[in-house]
């Protein structure tokens, strides 16, 4: 079976801009995946792309099998909520969703009614669209994606202008979603949001795809992680050579060190430190997170002299 | 050519639930039957001069005349109507790409279900409906309004009869023939600049702008302008066949159009609307959605 969406070497210039630079993901089917990273990093540019909106200028796309320009006979397997919510204002909630079926021009699959309850908005039904707040627009963005069977949905900066209560109940959304059996794509710059409801993500950066993987690779496995600061640091780095599993992956201008303990326990590798006649003056237990992962990330392309946004 | 006919559904659908196509057909019903009104108090005015100078020279008073003809008021309010009308038409279609791609409902209509071809060739079929409405609506506002007010007879001077009542009703026909193919080439003018320029203001400004500026100096061009269909549309300046016929319904002997101008009518505004069609297509076809 093939993939959702499917981008391989995907290159986007506009004039002497290059706005994606020949990035390849999948987005594996049954998958919430995190198209992940800061404003004007290309999101929006790959995904315009690969749903046929935008022509491109090298590379090979695909939605459910098809090639993107023929996204329309996809015949509504697949459902977009853009970042601006595109309703019709003069329409009630209901007559939004019945224009949207129209459009596919088939009845069945999933009613009306079980979309604006799915998205909590059966109470707003004859309301128009132009009343709508920000957070019930969105909700009713992806009601209206809904209807039908989608297969693939796909959802541009869905976290964008809500709330803390609108951000918790729409990633809870999102989780309902998937267990219905829906492929989730989440463009996205909220990391640590995101990090609660992806499975897999690709990180993307000034038009360059940085890592892409399951979220427990690119977290580690979970795996705890240790900061810790010990003077002098050669001795430190020295005593901790010398420990079976334990790595040191980075080390600081302020001699602050991050350690990958393995399976050592964080007690063990305090106890041979001072053993060694550091003086350890932190010693954090750290889990990674996107955020992190994508700060490491940052770094390493400044190191590898990228040019990296401010 | 399923993904067209979603597309008209969709539109028709948006069109018949928003107050904007209520509100529209109502001040167009509403403009063709305030015509007529207008006729109507413009012909008790004169029977009042006519009363106020009797009275004035000491003369005997002459009995108010019978309700008028109403041919011609009747006809004078349709046109009156279609003028706003082809406005309003030239308005919603500029509106009509433009503003969607503006909104992003084109990607969601893209993504959903259109070709890019599709998105167009949809909402040219609705302007089909949107121009057979315009008519329809137009024509019903002035014909209620003539009907309560004057009434249909035969064009006669004294006892005379220069046009029957059948001969009338086929001239008639005859000019609302020739009114929908200029109509349709409007409709596609609009959805071609709608297709090109950014922005539905914009659209809407620069289609304004160029057949308002084409209808005031047309008549630069002599008898040239029929080569434009905008010259065949009721409209300020006013060339129509439809115009014409209002005379014939004044029972002017001149009226009329030509047998060579009718054709050119009937026949000239296709070719614009399949070249503009055509070319608003090309043009969707290239752009970001």
């Amino acid at each position: 079976m093939p993939a959702a969406l499917a981008v391989r070497n995907l290159v986007k210039t506009y004039g002497a801009v290059r706005a994606v630079d020949d990035v390849t993901f999948e987005v594996p089917r049954g998958s919430i995946y995190g198209l992940l990273g800061p404003n004007g990093s290309g999101k929006t540019t790959t995904l315009s792309c690969a749903l046929g909106l935008l022509h491109h200028d090298r590379g090979t796309l695909e939605v459910l099998g098809l090639p993107a320009a023929r996204i329309h006979e996809t015949a509504g397997r697949v459902g977009v909520v853009f970042d601006s919510a595109t309703l019709v204002d003069g329409l009630t909630c209901r007559q939004n969703l019945q224009y949207a079926r129209r459009l596919l021009g088939h009845r069945g699959g999933r009613s009306d009614d079980v979309a604006l309850e799915l998205t909590g908005i059966t109470a707003l039904a004859g309301r128009r669209a132009g009343r709508l707040s920000l957070g019930q627009r969105r909700r009713l963005s992806i009601a209206r994606a809904l209807i039908g069977k989608p297969e693939l949905l796909v959802l541009d900066e869905p976290l964008s202008g809500l709330d803390t209560v609108g951000v918790r109940s729409m990633l809870q959304l999102f989780r309902t979603l998937h267990g219905q059996g829906l492929t989730l794509l989440l463009s996205s710059h909220r990391l640590p949001e995101m990090e609660t409801v992806l499975t897999r993500a690709a990180i993307i950066m000034a038009g360059r795809l940085l890592r892409e993987a399951s979220l427990d690779e690119l977290l580690h496995g979970g795996q705890v992680r240790l900061r810790v600061r010990a003077a002098p640091a050669p001795d430190a780095l020295a005593a901790i050579a010398r420990m079976r599993g334990v790595t040191a992956l980075e080390r600081r201008a302020d001699d602050e060190l991050l350690l990958a303990p393995g399976e050592t326990a964080p007690a063990a590798i305090n106890a041979a430190l001072v053993q060694a006649g550091c003086a350890v003056s932190a010693f954090v237990p750290e889990r990674a997170t996107l955020l992190s992962v994508f700060e490491a990330l940052v770094d390493e392309q400044r190191a590898a002299g990228h040019e990296v946004p401010a | 050519m399923k993904g067209t006919l979603r597309v008209v559904r969709a539109e028709w659908y948006r069109a018949l639930h928003s107050r904007v196509l209520f509100f529209a057909a109502l001040f167009l019903a509403a403009v063709s039957a305030l015509r007529v009104g207008a006729a109507w108090l413009a012909d008790q005015a004169a029977y009042t001069a006519v009363v106020q100078r009797a009275l004035s020279q000491g003369r005997e008073v002459p009995p108010p005349p019978g309700p008028g003809n109403a041919w011609s008021p009747f006809v004078d309010g349709w046109l009156a109507g279609l003028t706003v009308g082809t406005l309003l038409l030239l308005i919603a279609s500029a509106r009509s790409l433009a503003s969607d791609r503006e909104s992003g409902l084109l990607r969601v209509a893209r993504t959903r279900s259109a070709s890019r071809t599709g998105l167009v060739l949809g909402r040219a079929l609705l302007g089909v409906l949107l121009v057979l409405g315009t008519i329809a609506i137009t024509g019903l506002g002035s014909f209620v309004a003539a009907r309560a007010l004057y009434v249909f007879g035969p064009i006669t001077e004294g006892s005379y009869e220069i046009y029957s009542q059948a001969e009338l009703q086929q001239e008639l026909l005859a000019a609302l023939r020739v009114t929908l193919p200029p109509l349709l080439a409007t409709w596609t003018f609009g959805l071609c600049l709608s297709a090109i320029v950014r922005g539905g203001t914009g659209a809407v400004s620069a289609a304004l702008a160029i057949y308002l500026g084409y209808d005031l100096f047309k008549d630069v061009l002599g008898p040239d302008q029929y080569w434009v269909f905008a010259a065949f549309n009721p409209s300020f300046v006013d060339n129509s066949c439809l115009h014409e016929m209002s005379g014939i319904a004044r029972g002017l002997s001149d009226a009329g159009y030509s047998e060579v101008l009718y054709a050119q009518n009937l026949w000239l505004p296709w070719p614009w609307a399949a070249g503009l069609l055509v070319l608003a297509c090309v043009v969707t076809r290239r752009r970001a959605l």
